[in-house]
């Protein structure tokens, strides 16, 4: 007790040491860069103005994740002492493209963007809380013990099939789990900025049970927000941290003059009857070591700060003018209170100034700024970085149905596996559809088709049962390339030699590669001939697989016998694809073919194809004689 | 009173489902302002502003009154005149994404579910929409416009009609007739689908669908709505049974050109059309998603390919895998469907060569497909 009054003199004088220093050093700047209510919207939610004078034709379309992304990139850029952090609902209330895949577009989104924190909101509990940690920790979606097809498909995670969970720290410092009496997720998360630490305490309105499905917050306690917060401060006090900001999601609206500018405070967000509104009677009750408080929720954007203007319109003529204002917190020191609007619209830039020796506050800037996609040097710097662009055009795809949709069935597995002679069953297949696709006059004039082995992707066509409905999606996946098939001419000669170069040692190949050939074609080739010689025989019977099943138009014809070209100058028209047609492979004869004709997709030819095989018409069965298998035979 | 009703209705299902668990409504707890009975009035004006300019197709004014009404109270029925004013705007990618949010945010309103299932299934997210519904319905089982969204998905047809086309939620746009015209009289009908083309100066029907109409008019997914009437077609597309229509006032194509060439067998394409209706209704097209058939060895007619129900196939529009007009379906006897590629119809379009091609060659995605499929998707009206 004693000791009392020569503390608090020891403690005075080095208050004033620091006061005397704090004169020599400037104040930390730190950018704070804020956003809210993102709703999984990766893609441009419309247009929006600055604020309601601004006629409709004139307001810019706003928002989508590529331009969020390189905004926070530009205002990084300004300040290497830089933070991102949200105010919740981040996910949940989502369009299709995040909803269909549980919102991990939404997280693999914001991790791109670079959050640091977060708030939880409302709508992050909309699929529970289990849900939430798996948003925040990774992992796939289990449904019914299995992962759900949506989930894990990784454009924006570490690999392709994973999904990486939120870079970001949810923090939930009144949402307490009944069974532990712990927070869900952190309370709070701090950051350091040239050795100064800067708090962040994330909250949900306590009212979410209220608005929320109720299992989604079974066993979950939401607490008083500010009563929260205030608890907080002694022990974020005794970690050495004076700059405190609370992420809170709960909001409040301006009112008359309403012009909603997303700079404006009117009305000093209070109700129309003079009463607090929801975030008002928050910070009126926070304790005064509370520097700022980012808020959400309503979707309205506001800039209660230093920098608020009053926007009025009066005969059309727009005014602005300064009105440096803020809520007030339990001591009447005003507090400066944003929201950044919802959907990815706006973003809240703020210029945190902190005393390097008392580590508080001692000024907040803050601007609340468009994500207006018309700025030419965003749009470019997302042109010459179009990581963000690329997910959410990759989603965007994902999202259509098509690729559930059947196309055909089959009767037996059709692997792209090669037997001994290096026919492989899915080989087959393609190549059949890539001459069906080209046979017509118009379309080629197509005899036969040559398929490169490697184009065959892994498994192929399988199943566990049979007969299995193949989707376009197992399709894709068997040919993923998006390859054009390229019709051509090529002499009797010129296809034996394409032959000939499957193997090792015969006009440069380095690879022994077998291509897959269409149906009518048959041919053997000798393991022991010497390079350049190993075709012994090559028949082709002309075939139509336009119809279904196929059908044989005329009679065999021979183009090699016993090593020999029967007809080398004769020409016929082969399909390929635009891989091959270039040498692809080392298969350097086919860029000598003539009269090339391009045409559709190999996917196209493959699903228009298996349509003849899709009920109620019987299912492709390889093992029909009419498809002539094998085609291929492996002699000693 | 449509939104007296609407309200009763709300406030029948919060009683059923949450009142009694003892809790306040959503938009208590979401707006405080919800109390603050002083400025409802105002919100009320406004969304009568809102309507009404939405009813004459003002959209621009339309939205500046339901943003400034939102910014009064977070609500659902404002959130759904926002998607409407957008759907009538032809902006269905932003209408779509805004109506997830309202379906998702304000779970007590099972008409804003009802809105997003039902735009869902017109853009082809059949099963998506289907999940949305039945998530509605979920939480609000005797909801009379979840139950009537039920009752269309259920059916052969997706036509709205009834509690389903009251507001805030109208599932259906407003029938706005372009310059200065009168509305159809009673007893026109909605007989087919239609394409737009020539810069939204003509339009290929079918043949069948005008034979013996006295008049004739078309509208667009956006209810903008025409009388026209019948012009020379070159004998080839009679042969195929495609009428051509000259409008007598223009209706705006949007961004939809024609494809290059005609679609390959098996490429992804988009079918978008209207079902013929024993009324003159207006309504929202709906999309199908496929792949475009081959030429049939048999008739040698091109198969349409992409799945759509028989009833809704003629005159429907068909989109490329990158949203080119590349064809007109036309059902056939005998229950199969064809198209009618663009290389038959190519020469009636005199747009200038560079609103014919788009740059891009990247695939379109289904929404966007189906924002341009509202304009140039026609319903085909007639009296016989």
């Amino acid at each position: 007790m004693k000791l009392r009054p020569l503390v608090a003199s020891l403690a005075i004088g080095m208050l004033c040491l620091g006061a005397a220093h704090a004169q020599t050093r400037p104040p930390i700047v730190v950018k704070v860069i804020g956003f809210n209510d993102y709703h999984g919207n990766l893609q441009s939610p419309g247009t929006f103005g600055v604020n309601t004078t601004v006629p409709s034709a004139q307001r810019p379309p706003v928002g989508g994740a590529e331009y969020l992304t390189a905004y926070v990139a530009r205002m990084k850029a300004q300040n290497p002492l830089n933070v991102v952090v949200g105010g919740g609902d981040f996910v949940g209330a989502s369009p299709l493209i995040s909803a269909l895949f549980f919102d991990e577009p939404a997280v693999e989104t914001l991790n791109k963007i670079g959050v640091e924190f977060s708030s939880v909101g409302n709508h992050e509990f909309d699929k529970g809380s289990a849900e939430l940690r798996r948003l925040q920790n990774g992992g796939c979606k289990i449904v019914n013990g299995s992962p759900d097809p949506n989930s894990c498909i990784g454009l924006g995670s570490g690999a392709p099939g994973s999904f990486d969970g939120a870079k970001f720290k949810w923090l939930s410092a009144n949402v307490i789990e009944t069974s532990t009496g712990r927070t869900l997720l952190p309370a709070y998360g701090i950051k350091s900025f040239g050795g100064v630490k800067v708090a962040f305490i994330g909250m949900t309105l306590k009212d979410t049970p209220k608005i929320v499905t109720p299992t989604g917050v079974v066993g979950l306690e939401f607490r008083d927000e500010a009563d929260t917060v205030n608890a907080l401060v002694p022990k974020l006090r005794a970690q050495g941290v004076e700059a405190i900001v609370v992420l809170v999601h709960q909001g409040g609206f301006q009112t008359s003059p309403n012009v909603g500018d997303i700079n404006g405070c009117d009305g000093n967000l209070k109700n129309t009857d003079g009463s607090d509104s929801d975030i008002g009677a928050i910070v009126k009750r926070l304790d005064n070591a509370v520097d700022l408080v980012i808020s959400a929720h309503t979707h309205s954007a506001y800039n209660c700060s230093a920098n608020t203007v009053d926007v009025k319109s009066v005969n059309g003529t727009v005014t602005s003018t300064p009105r440096p204002t803020g809520l007030a917190n339990k001591n009447g020191r005003l507090i400066p209170v944003t929201s950044a609007s919802a959907f990815g619209r706006v973003l809240t830039d703020i210029d945190l100034s902190i005393d390097p020796v008392s580590r508080d506050v001692t000024q907040v800037a803050v601007t609340n700024r468009l994500v207006d996609r018309t700025d030419a040097a965003i749009t470019a710097a997302i042109a010459a970085d179009p990581t963000v662009k690329n997910i959410v055009a990759g989603y965007n795809a994902l999202v259509s149905p098509l690729a559930n949709t059947v196309i055909g069935s089959i009767t037996s597995a059709l692997p792209n596996t090669g037997n001994s002679a290096g026919e492989m069953p899915a080989g087959d297949l393609i190549a059949d559809a890539q001459l069906q696709a080209t046979q017509p006059v118009a379309l080629g004039g197509a005899v036969a088709a040559f398929m490169n082995p490697g184009g065959v992707r892994s498994p192929g066509f399988t199943a566990t049962s049979y007969p299995h409905d193949v989707t376009y999606g197992e399709a894709f996946t068997a040919q993923p390339f998006g390859n054009s098939l390229v019709t051509m001419t090529l002499t009797a000669q010129q296809i034996r030699n394409v032959l000939e170069q499957q193997f090792v040692g015969c006009l440069g190949q380095t690879t022994q590669r077998i291509l897959q050939i269409s149906n009518g074609l048959k041919y053997s080739w000798s393991a022991a001939a010497a390079p350049c010689a190993k075709i012994t025989d090559l028949t082709l019977t002309p075939t139509n697989l336009g119809v279904v099943p196929p059908v044989v138009t005329a009679a065999p014809e021979v183009l090699v016998s016993a090593g020999v070209v029967l007809n080398p100058t004769r020409t016929y028209r082969l399909t390929v694809n635009n891989f091959l047609a270039t040498g692809g492979d080392g298969f350097t004869v086919l860029k000598d073919g003539q009269s090339t004709l391009g045409g559709a997709q190999d996917i196209d030819a493959l699903v228009s194809y298996l349509s003849g095989y899709k009920a109620p018409q019987a299912a492709y069965n390889q093992a029909d004689p009419v498809f002539a298998v094998p085609r291929v035979t492996r002699l000693p | 009173m449509k939104r007296a009703r609407f309200c009763a209705g709300l406030l029948a299902a919060l009683l059923g489902t949450r009142a009694a668990a003892g809790e306040r409504p959503a938009a208590q707890v979401t707006d405080p302002r919800a109390s603050g009975a002083a400025r409802m009035p105002e919100r009320d004006a406004l969304l009568n502003i809102a309507e009404q300019a939405l009813a004459r197709g003002d959209t621009a004014t339309a939205v500046t009154a339901f943003e400034q009404a939102a910014s009064m109270l977070h609500a659902a029925d404002t959130e759904m005149g926002v998607v409407r004013a957008s759907m009538q705007g032809g902006n269905y990618r932003h209408a779509l994404a805004f109506c997830a949010h309202a379906a998702g945010a304000h779970l007590d309103s099972a008409p804003a579910g009802a809105l997003y299932a039902w735009l869902l299934r017109a853009g082809g997210q059949d099963a998506a929409a289907r999940r949305v519904l039945e998530t509605t319905l979920a939480y609000a089982p005797h909801d009379p416009v979840a139950r009537a969204t039920r009752r269309a998905f259920d059916g052969a047809s997706l036509r709205p009609s009834g509690v389903l086309l009251e507001l805030p939620h109208r599932m259906a746009p407003h029938a706005l007739m372009q310059g200065g015209q009168a509305q159809p009289p009673p007893g026109a009908s909605g007989v087919s689908g239609g394409v737009l083309i020539d810069g939204g100066r003509r339009a290929l029907v079918p043949s069948v669908a005008i034979e013996g109409a006295r008049r004739v008019w078309v509208r667009n997914g956006l209810g903008r709505t025409t009388e026209a009437t019948r012009d020379v077609a070159p004998e080839h597309l009679q042969a195929q049974g495609l009428a051509v229509l000259q409008l007598s006032a223009p209706l705006v194509v949007g961004d939809a050109t024609l494809a290059p060439r005609d679609p390959f067998a098996g490429s992804p394409g988009f079918a978008i059309g209207h079902e013929p209706a024993p009324d003159a209704a207006p309504a929202w097209p709906r999309l199908h998603q496929g792949f475009v058939g081959a030429v049939d060895g048999e008739t040698g007619l091109r198969r349409l390919g992409i799945d759509v129900p028989v009833q809704a196939t003629g005159g429907a529009v068909v989109f490329d895998a990158m949203g080119r007009i590349a064809g007109v379906a036309l059902p056939r006897t005998g229950g199969s469907t064809t198209m009618v590629p663009v290389s038959m119809f190519r020469e009636l379009d005199r747009a200038p060569a560079a609103e014919l091609h788009r740059t891009s060659a990247a695939r379109m995605a289904i929404d966007e497909a189906c924002e341009c499929g509202l304009k140039v998707s026609l319903q085909v009206l007639v009296l016989a």
